[in-house]
């Protein structure tokens, strides 16, 4: 508990003329669709008492569960992990109430209380148990450090002593480079089916109440981004694809019972688009909470149209983030000014960053384990460096399977869409290196009936993921057919003693295994090393070269950590009925080898012939070398975009839309 | 005549094996690493047990004419070679269901079979030129060293260099100590006052002169391993430095008995513990 020296509350003076110019409908006005959705929105959530849901209360002009939200600021004033979340939603509350005045001055003056006396970067002073360095938590926290200084540009804010106006001046630049990160590189937390919920609040707010128009204009446009990326990869409902940082109870559902549960993008896209789904239930959502409190963003009218669109067909490849090693020639540096971009990326102890995390960690007294983990991690890490007579940077080298396996490094995305299935993951993507919680491929059928691979163990997140994170694999995919081959080289001995270690003392993860929920199908059967699963007309096979057995009734088991994984997904329109797919597959020829690292593949597809690929070389179909990357930002029927560029242009029909982060241009157009 | 101890060679040859396995892990898969390191130990502790048998029965061979009743005599050669016999199936059997199970380098087998006909090769020429002692020194400190061959070949069979030099030091620092092991330290009554490489040799004097000579060769092959480009040349020093000092004190206290023309004592102890260190740096090396 941060000590609050008087009883006293913060004396502020609010600002409450806010006259702003910026017109983000000048060129299109929201679509009837999208209108229609938040009006259900609002209307579903305006009962609820759920703190989050609160601002659709006095969006509403109706009367807030004041108990709710004096109870979220417990948070705030103790620096809590995640404080960032209730920051923004009660600076949503503020904004909104300016106009309403339905908080009660009592309310009020506890919030703008809690809110003057919070600490909004790890740079302010005071110990604090926040993560504030991942790729959300970035936004969240660079937002509701600008919009309070907005909101009280007089006021001394106690802990960091800073006025309103120098917080502005403070965040404004941090936002401006976030946002010009993510339009150059994507997202480090891609496509995360938990993180993209608050990346939207951040970013709606911005749109809504910033007063900077370069600020208002990008955050839209980044927002207009993840709309695409709902459309090119939501499938039945489901955000069915690769995700840099998502949870296994997002991914896992053991019965009819007890489901997967949805992706916490899925209202947002819902409302955006049309696309995912809609709970009366699910009243606090703050990306659904924010777009439906908006008068300000709406996705132009294109993207809701190419959603409708490719949800029959689709073929998409994208790439997000570069590489460590690419950081200065994409302007990046190694120091402070850029380590933002490696912590969002979860590169704390990458050979390139390792020294200037430790100095910061030193400089800004900064609890390692909000960052990189316990000191004892960092102490170790020292003590072997100067043992093996290296330095830092080298000896973060020869542990590059964890130092640098975590870290979000450039991923190239494929995606395959017909009517019956969608297959995506990310295409050669750091085999044999470990994460916390990268979730690499997916095959879909509907949005229960999906199956993946992954390799349980070494430091996923908290220790207790096992179905993301992990082990990553080596998953090679041409359209409906994907090879997923695991392994990985062996570490230094102190490496795989600390690694043998967790394993005991967090569960023996000694196996890889694949999510195959036989629940959700609607038939299920196994043929020697096949597994089949049916699902309306949509087929899937899954070939394990190691021997197989149901853990579960939705985990198909290997023992080791190397296996080889073929995936092949039909329909009834290929193959007519289900017997007749999984016949096909059973005769296909297939021959592997395993070899020093991964195998020698040669997989005779029954629909696309013969597959080759091994651990190092390029997949081959029936002889042509299939592209694994370094992909387009984005490359479909409706976009070309050079990777690193910040102008893009998405069309569709005798529609367009162009977002140009260069000349802050929005603009959306029917030829 | 006493037999060769058993287990204790056997075992740290298995640990060379060891050594080797992890010294040449680089760009393999755990899942073929983890095996040989557990598949290697086995099975090459029960090929150096069939190397010491070798030595048992030569050892028989030569002193049976003398000391041993013939039918006593015909049993011991027998139950020799039906042991080597048995621990060269067993570990031919872990090798095999290690290359098979876990599709290993195929190699590995073929230097399984060379090093039993090596055994049977020395054994043979030993015994034809009846120089038991002197072969049964090579041959404890070949059973030692040679586990370091056999944990290379098990991930490939063109492994690094250093791997020769790991195994030139390992066998001259033990080579070395089955010499010294023969001179009782001064107030040891309990030893044979006449060693038995004497009785070949010559004198003491000349067995203390090739117990230096090897512990000199060990110590520069040791010295050469951090430059030999293995994978930590830094973090080895930490066992290599005082593994290499206690083996440079040995060799001086050696030479102070060869001009003294009387043992200094514990000499072997400092091999003993020189070598135990040796070997954590061969390790640590990987």
């Amino acid at each position: 508990m941060v000590p609050i020296e008087t009883n006293e509350l913060w004396s502020y003076s609010m600002r409450t003329n806010f006259n702003r110019t910026i017109d983000l409908f000048e060129f299109f006005n929201a679509t009837t669709g999208y209108k229609f959705r938040q009006s259900i929105y609002l209307n579903d959530s305006k009962d609820s008492t759920n703190f989050y849901a609160q601002p659709v209360h006095i969006y509403l002009g109706e009367n807030v569960s004041e108990e709710s939200i004096l109870n979220s600021l417990d948070r705030i004033y103790e620096y809590k992990d995640c404080m960032d979340f209730h920051l923004n939603s009660l600076l949503r509350l503020l904004y909104l109430d300016i106009n309403k005045s339905i908080l009660s001055p009592a309310v009020k003056n506890q919030v703008c209380d809690a809110l003057g006396r919070g600490k909004y970067w790890y740079t302010e002073p005071s110990k604090d148990t926040a993560i504030f360095y991942t790729e959300n938590h970035q936004i969240l926290y660079h937002t509701a450090e600008l919009l309070i200084g907005q909101l009280f540009p007089n006021n001394t804010f106690t802990n960091s002593q800073m006025n309103g106006t120098e917080h502005v001046l403070h965040a404004q630049p941090l936002i401006i480079q976030w946002l010009d990160w993510r339009a150059q590189f994507g997202f480090a937390e891609w496509h995360s089916n938990t993180y993209f919920e608050e990346d939207i609040e951040a970013l709606v707010n911005l749109v809504d109440f910033a007063e900077n128009e370069e600020i208002v204009l990008k955050a839209a446009m980044i927002l207009d981004i993840i709309a695409f990326g709902f459309a090119m990869h939501y499938y039945k409902d489901r955000y069915a694809t690769t995700s840099g940082r998502t949870y296994d109870s997002k991914k896992v559902g053991t019965s009819l019972i007890s489901p997967a549960s949805g992706d916490s993008t899925t209202e947002a896209a819902w409302m955006m688009l049309g696309i995912g789904t809609h709970q009366p239930g699910d009243s606090g959502n703050v990306a659904a909470i924010a777009l439906a409190t908006s008068d300000h963003y709406a996705p132009p009218p294109i993207l809701e149209t190419i959603a409708a669109n490719a949800s029959l067909y689709n073929e998409h490849k994208e790439r997000n983030n570069i590489d460590l090693s690419d950081g200065p020639a994409n302007g990046i540096s190694y120091t402070e000014s850029d380590m933002m971009f490696w912590w969002g990326m979860s590169g704390y102890l990458a050979p390139q960053v390792i020294e200037e995390t430790f100095h910061m960690l030193e400089k800004y007294d900064i609890d390692p384990m909000t960052a990189c983990g316990p000191q004892i991690l960092i102490d170790f890490l020292k003590i072997s460096a100067f043992l093996h007579g290296y330095s830092l940077r080298e000896y973060s080298q020869t542990l590059n399977l964890f130092t640098q396996g975590v870290a979000f490094e450039a991923v190239n995305i494929y995606t395959y869409r017909t009517p019956y299935y969608q297959l995506s993951g990310a295409q050669d993507y750091k085999k044999g290196t470990n994460g916390m919680q990268e979730h690499i491929w997916q095959a879909t059928l509907d949005d229960q009936a999906f199956v993946y691979t992954s390799s349980p163990g070494g430091i996923t997140k908290d220790f207790d993921q096992l179905y993301v994170g992990g082990w990553k694999p080596r998953t090679t995919i041409y359209k409906n057919v994907g090879i997923i081959q695991y392994d990985r080289e062996v570490m230094p001995l102190e490496a795989e003693a600390l690694l043998f270690l967790l394993n005991l003392f967090t569960g023996m993860k000694f196996y890889n295994h694949a999510y195959f929920p036989c629940w959700a199908f609607d038939d299920i059967q196994s043929y020697e090393h096949w597994t089949f699963g049916a699902k309306g007309d949509g087929y899937i096979a899954l070939y394990s070269y190691q021997p197989t057995w149901w853990e579960s009734d939705y985990e198909l088991r290997v023992n080791g950590y190397k296996n080889l994984w073929i995936v092949e997904l039909g329909s009834v329109a290929e193959y007519g009925t289900f017997e007749n797919f999984t016949a096909a597959i059973r005769q296909a020829n297939i021959d592997i080898v395993p070899e020093k690292l991964g195998y020698d593949v040669h997989y005779t597809s029954p629909s696309q012939g013969l597959v080759t690929v091994t651990w190092d070389s390029p997949l081959y179909v029936n002889g042509t070398q299939i592209d694994l990357g370094p992909y387009a930002r984005f490359d479909n029927t409706y976009c070309y975009q050079e990777f690193a560029s910040t102008n893009t242009t998405i069309q569709h029909g005798s529609e367009r839309l162009t977002l140009d982060f260069d000349s802050l241009l929005r603009v959306y157009e029917v030829i | 005549m006493k037999q060769k101890p058993l287990i204790k060679p056997s075992i740290k040859g298995g640990i060379m094996a060891i050594i080797g396995v992890w010294n040449t892990h680089l760009g393999i898969s755990i899942a073929l690493v983890v095996p040989n390191l557990i598949y290697g130990f086995f099975a090459y502790v029960f090929l150096a047990m069939a190397g010491i048998f070798i030595i048992n029965l030569v050892r028989i061979l030569q002193n049976s004419s003398q000391n041993t009743p013939p039918n006593v005599s015909t049993s011991r050669i027998f139950r020799n070679v039906l042991l080597f016999g048995i621990m060269y199936i067993v570990s031919s059997t872990i090798t095999v269901f290690n290359v098979v199970w876990y599709n290993q380098e195929i190699w590995i087998m073929y230097f399984t079979a060379f090093v039993g006909i090596l055994w049977l090769v020395i054994g043979i020429s030993a015994n034809k030129w009846k120089q038991e002692v002197v072969f049964s020194h090579i041959m404890v400190s070949l059973v030692f060293a040679m586990g370091i061959f056999y944990g290379a070949i098990s991930n490939f069979l063109i492994f690094p260099f250093y791997i020769f030099i790991f195994f030139f030091a390992a066998f001259f620092v033990q080579l070395s100590r089955e010499y010294i092991k023969e001179l009782p330290d001064p107030g040891e009554e309990d030893k044979p006052e006449i060693s038995e490489s004497n009785r070949i040799l010559g004198d003491d004097l000349k067995i203390l002169k090739l117990a230096l000579i090897f512990q000199i060769l060990g110590f520069i092959f040791a010295i050469l391993l951090p430059f030999m480009g293995i994978n930590n040349p830094i973090f080895i020093l930490w066992f290599l430095i005082p593994s290499l000092i206690l083996i440079g004190f040995a060799s001086y206290l050696t030479w102070i008995s060869i001009k003294r023309q009387d043992k200094v004592r514990r000499i072997n102890l400092l091999l003993k513990i020189g070598i135990l260190l040796e070997l954590i740096a061969f390790f640590l090396a990987g």
